[in-house]
């Protein structure tokens, strides 16, 4: 095997490196997406806001949501002076009544005045919102959409094993032609390409699946009309759960609560990353007819 | 409602203007077809001469101008101008002129069933310059011709080949229905072949002869498998093609996505009949009066149907938990009129 390997000459080694390496890396994505089998997309409108949100910018997304929801009833209030910076207290003159216990969470947090990024960066308020957010993960990953905790470990186990099996014969190729002095310039390109290559197509780090990004690419393509309709018929949470904040850019009404909660204004926030946090820190998170 | 209230929203109905306005015109009920699926069943000369149909232009320019005047610039106008045939009506290419004389005001458009447009006519229509003209395509050859009369496939390609080599722009219209529906993907190859600008489709509404074809009708199922199609040759990649599959009319924007239709009969389209009658649409052949009796302003600001009709809030029966209730506001109609009486009920194509 060894003796085959220091023979065969480089060129026809670097075709059959390039064929070995597609092969491992179409299992791998064959492996992690149901032997190919394709599950049909939700209907469009079945996931509510929070859900949505959470699909598309996991924890983030569903304080967004619930941030905007409650400034849009004028149960949070934004207050500024000249040289302060903004900070959002809960309205005092109005009593919530909702039957979100994030949005409860969120509202009782805003008893003191608290910056935008606090609603982001507080600890204890992430641990309370973790466990209203997890049942939501659940769901998504019920539907196919966010990945499970053993779909990410498989994914992860895909990743490696198939590095492993690219970079082993790379390498060894490699140790045995510099042996030789033979030219290797292609074969160390290959052998740094072929790992990012892996990890764009298998995507191990990604949240959701392939059928949930196709799920939020197909969101964005039928609702796009909506950010150039001012008054378009859709409620405002169903937008920004799909779009996120930088949606109400094009609706004047709401472009103050974009501004406060932009990306750019709580940045440094903490996300979810695959490994945990929000949903469960095991990573188990989720003309009309005429005539003629 | 108290006196108090109704006379607040009379109003408030006053101070009403849409953004735009069609106006489709039926001129006559003459045609030299018969076709199976028309929304006539009577083809009498039952029709105004050419000065009740100034005076019926100039109530239009009236209620243009009011409107614009009510939302403080011009409206976007257009009259679509059908029959019957229209071409049938001797005077009809004089009316054309005179459309011609106010194009500041509005834009026309044709539709026709294309016998009567050779060489020598295409080439008058391209001086007058419609926006488009518009002929119907049923499906293949036999499907077309069983619908429409022998021999009238071959006509309408020779009309479009005139209209297409006189570089009009020119629409197919392709009614759909069970018969014909697997059909418009031809149509489609067809009319990109002919390089026509636009390709649409609606529904089959039974009215006149086409009650006949009332078993016709497609299911909720069947409805969703013909959007489905359109979009998949919407969506056909094609060299050097600019043919559109237009995919904006009732409920196809659940399958074809972009911005959702409503019915805007009552509100921007109104309908006139070859007699002066009013209706909302000529699929909803409800008469809500006659022009050469009534105002069209009058008619349009104080006919409770289409005050009705036009009510934002308006959401149709059996519609109201729906996601699109507000944005699609019941689909079809005319459809839902022709099928079970009231204009106001759900869609009977809608499947979700």
């Amino acid at each position: 095997m060894i003796d085959m390997l220091i023979q065969i000459p480089s060129s026809i080694f670097l075709i059959e490196f390039i064929i070995f390496s597609v092969v491992c890396i179409w299992i791998a994505w064959f492996w992690n997406n149901n032997g190919g089998v394709s599950t049909h997309l939700p209907s469009l409108t079945s996931l509510s806001p929070f859900e949505m949100a959470a699909l598309r910018d996991g924890c983030k997304g569903v304080i967004q949501i619930a941030l905007f929801n409650l400034w849009h009833r004028n149960l949070l209030i934004t207050t500024s002076s000249v040289g302060k910076k903004t900070q959002i207290q809960k309205n005092d003159a109005l009593t919530l009544q909702s039957e979100s216990q994030i949005e409860e969470i969120l509202y009782q947090f805003a008893t003191q005045p608290r910056a935008p990024a606090d609603f982001f960066k507080d600890d204890f308020l992430q641990a309370r919102l973790d466990r209203q957010i997890k049942p939501i993960n659940q769901k998504l990953e019920k539907k196919h959409l966010k990945r499970t905790g053993s779909q990410k470990r498989q994914i992860w186990t895909a990743f490696w094993m198939t590095l492993l099996l690219i970079l082993g014969l790379g390498s060894t190729k490699l140790y045995f032609d510099l042996l030789y002095d033979r030219p290797v310039g292609f074969l160390i390109l290959l052998l740094i390409a072929l790992p990012i290559i892996t990890w764009f197509i298998l995507k191990p780090a990604n949240r959701n699946t392939s059928l949930g990004y196709r799920y939020q690419k197909k969101l964005a393509e039928h609702f796009e009309w909506t950010k150039y309709n001012d008054n378009n018929g859709i409620e405002p949470d169903f937008l920004v759960a799909i779009f996120g904040v930088s949606v109400l850019t094009h609706f004047a009404t709401f472009s103050v609560f974009e501004q406060t909660f932009s990306d750019d204004a709580v940045n440094n926030t903490r996300t979810t990353s695959s490994g945990g946090g929000c949903g469960g820190s095991d990573g188990d998170g989720g003309g009309c007819g005429g005539c003629g | 409602m108290s006196i108090h209230a109704n006379l607040l929203l009379q109003e408030k109905e006053k101070c009403y203007a849409p953004p735009s306005m069609l106006l489709q015109w039926h001129i006559t009920e003459r045609c030299n077809l018969r076709c199976t699926h028309c929304y006539q069943d009577n083809y009498a000369r039952n029709e105004l001469n050419f000065e009740d149909l100034l005076k019926i232009l100039a109530q239009f320019k009236t209620l243009l101008a009011t409107l614009s005047k009510r939302r403080g610039k011009r409206l976007h106008a257009h009259i679509t101008v059908t029959g019957g045939e229209p071409f049938a009506r001797h005077d009809f290419l004089d009316l054309l002129e005179v459309f011609v004389a106010h194009r500041s005001l509005f834009s026309f458009a044709i539709l026709t069933n294309g016998t009567f447009i050779d060489i020598a006519m295409a080439q008058r229509l391209r001086q007058l310059a419609p926006c488009f003209v518009q002929v119907s395509i049923e499906g293949i050859t036999a499907t077309h011709d069983s619908i429409r009369g022998e021999g009238n496939f071959a006509q309408t390609i020779t009309a479009i080949k005139n209209l297409r080599r006189e570089q009009i722009r020119t629409f197919i219209s392709f009614t759909a229905h069970r018969k014909n529906c697997h059909e418009f993907p031809k149509v489609v190859q067809l009319g990109r072949q002919l390089k026509v600008n636009r390709i649409w489709s609606d529904r089959l509404i039974p009215w006149g002869s086409g009650v006949q074809l009332r078993e016709q009708l497609m299911t909720p199922a069947e409805t969703k498998a013909f959007f489905e199609i359109m979009k998949k040759y919407r969506d056909k990649w094609t060299w050097f093609n600019h043919t559109e599959i237009a995919m904006h009319r009732a409920l196809q924007f659940l399958v074809g996505d972009g911005q959702p239709y409503h019915c805007t009969a009552g509100d921007t389209l109104l309908t006139v009949q070859p007699n002066g009658d009013l209706y909302p649409c000529r699929r909803m052949p409800i008469r809500v009066g006659n022009l050469l009796e009534t105002p069209l302003l009058q008619l349009y600001d104080t006919s409770p149907l289409l005050q009705k009709l036009r009510h934002p809030e308006q959401v149709s029966e059996g519609c109201q938990n729906c996601f699109y209730a507000k944005v699609c506001r019941g689909g079809l109609k005319c459809l839902s009129y022709a099928v079970t009486g009231d204009p106001f009920k759900t869609d009977p194509g809608c499947w979700l």
